[in-house]
């Protein structure tokens, strides 16, 4: 090959690679950040099949025994297979209605259904948590809207990039995923505006809540409403511990437990504001 | 050096590296997972000839680059490291496991750690406990790193003739 032929010797071998890493590198960013990204979209696109290997297991079913705190008695079980029947039968109603009211939108020229079903590709969760979804900005896809769980119920990510047919999310437990959520006690007036980051394992973390404010484990944490991208409060999870913050103990450091099992992600639904529909 | 094979050597380590596979033997609630590529990285650089070693830790750093989302950072790192492990490969005798698993452990702390330190310096998002997550990748790349050796040893034997009376692979 080619590196065969070149002979250059050993020390200016080394440090012309290291000068052309610095410059891949691009510490002052004359390159554009998007080309780098298209490379990395590029690589995941091209070997999507393989990336996908592994996708259907998932080590969770088989820890799921060793955690008690998600095995019920026989009896809870029914009750709660009952419910979930029966909100079955109630969701298939309100989709029925729902269906009748996107025809009448569509006829009166209003913009169609602002969600958007995707596959996940590829499903990381260590250093980083991200999501590789299969729609892209051919289908309105931006970075910065809201992902929600299959069942479109609750808040798991932002997209963070999208090419034309891919696009990534920073799951709500990634470290540097930030988002605003209102925490609130139902039955209650409670309700306290706060920002949420992921704790890069299992959860979330809210900081810079004043130790006089009354959040008590249990109260449920929301994705708060924001215009052009969430158009109502979404929940995300529930407050699992409240203690007192080490590094400054007039704040509270919040742990928030989400609902949905996010090592399990197979379906996603971005939702697309009516602005970015095309 | 057969590059065609190294190549793919360095791909198929980078899908395993980005792909779903390693899922599988997460760990943890981290989900920590044994990095392939430092392995490659390592047993690269300590056997085929100094000039190889600098090219393939390079190449081993920027497909380390294509799996994660900035360009650069473990390109400058692998390359530095791996210089640095090809110029004590004749020093270093890793037949034994547990000197594998201690050097890939030692390389992966060495490199990853200021890698993800440049990443933070450039997308400016820093995360916290990722020292931790660093090592336990390192301790869990370590464990890992005989077996993956093994197979690269097969692989690396085809890449070409060795030649009478030498030690290293080329």
């Amino acid at each position: 090959m080619a590196f065969r032929n070149i002979h250059a010797p050993r020390g200016s071998l080394f440090i012309g690679l290291l000068i052309l890493s610095i410059l891949i590198f691009d510490p002052f960013g004359v390159i554009p950040q998007s080309l780098a990204k298209s490379l990395n979209f590029a690589f995941r696109s091209v070997f999507r099949p393989v990336l996908e290997v592994g996708r259907k297991f998932s080590i969770d079913p088989i820890r799921m025994a060793q955690n008690p705190e998600l095995v019920v008695e026989k009896a809870q079980y029914n009750q709660l297979w009952k419910n979930y029947k029966n909100l079955e039968a109630k969701m298939a109603e309100v989709e029925r209605e729902n269906l009748f009211l996107a025809r009448i939108r569509k006829q009166y020229g209003l913009a169609e259904s602002g969600l958007l079903t995707a596959r996940v590709n590829t499903l990381l969760l260590t250093a980083r948590h991200e999501a590789i979804i299969n729609q892209g900005t051919q289908a309105s896809v931006k970075a910065g809207q809201i992902v929600l769980s299959a069942d479109k119920n609750s808040v798991i990510g932002t997209v963070q990039d999208a090419t034309e047919t891919m696009a990534r999310v920073a799951l709500i437990t990634d470290s540097t995923h930030g988002i605003e959520v209102r925490i609130r006690r139902d039955g209650t007036p409670f309700d306290t505006p706060a920002q949420m980051f992921g704790d890069g394992k299992n959860g979330c973390r809210i900081g810079f809540i004043p130790k006089d404010t009354d959040v008590r484990v249990g109260d449920t944490v929301y994705a708060s409403a924001k215009g052009g991208t969430l158009d109502v409060p979404v929940v995300i999870g529930e407050v699992q511990q409240v203690n007192p913050n080490d590094q400054d103990p007039l704040l509270w450091d919040i742990r928030v437990r989400p609902i949905e099992t996010l090592t399990t992600l197979k379906e996603v639904v971005v939702v697309i504001p009516v602005s970015a529909a095309p | 050096m057969r590059w065609l094979i190294f190549s793919l050597v360095l791909l198929v380590a980078a899908l395993l590296d980005a792909g779903q596979l390693l899922n599988v033997i997460a760990l943890g609630s981290w989900h920590t997972r044994p990095s392939i590529m430092i392995a490659v990285l390592v047993f690269a650089s300590l056997n085929t000839r100094p000039q190889d070693a600098i090219r393939c830790s390079y190449a081993a750093g920027f497909a380390a680059d294509l799996v994660g989302w900035t360009l650069g950072p473990h390109m400058i790192c692998y390359g530095i490291i791996g210089t640095l492990l090809s110029q004590f490969s004749r020093t270093l005798s890793l037949q034994r496991p547990l000197y594998q698993a201690f050097l890939v452990f030692v390389s992966y702390m060495l490199t990853e750690l200021p890698a993800v330190w440049l990443e933070s310096w450039k997308t400016g998002q820093s995360r916290p406990e990722i020292f931790w997550i660093t090592l336990s990748t390192a301790l869990y790349s370590a464990i890992a790193a005989p077996v993956v050796w093994l197979v690269l040893k097969q692989v690396w034997g085809k890449m070409g003739k060795r030649p009478e009376g030498r030690s290293r692979i080329y």
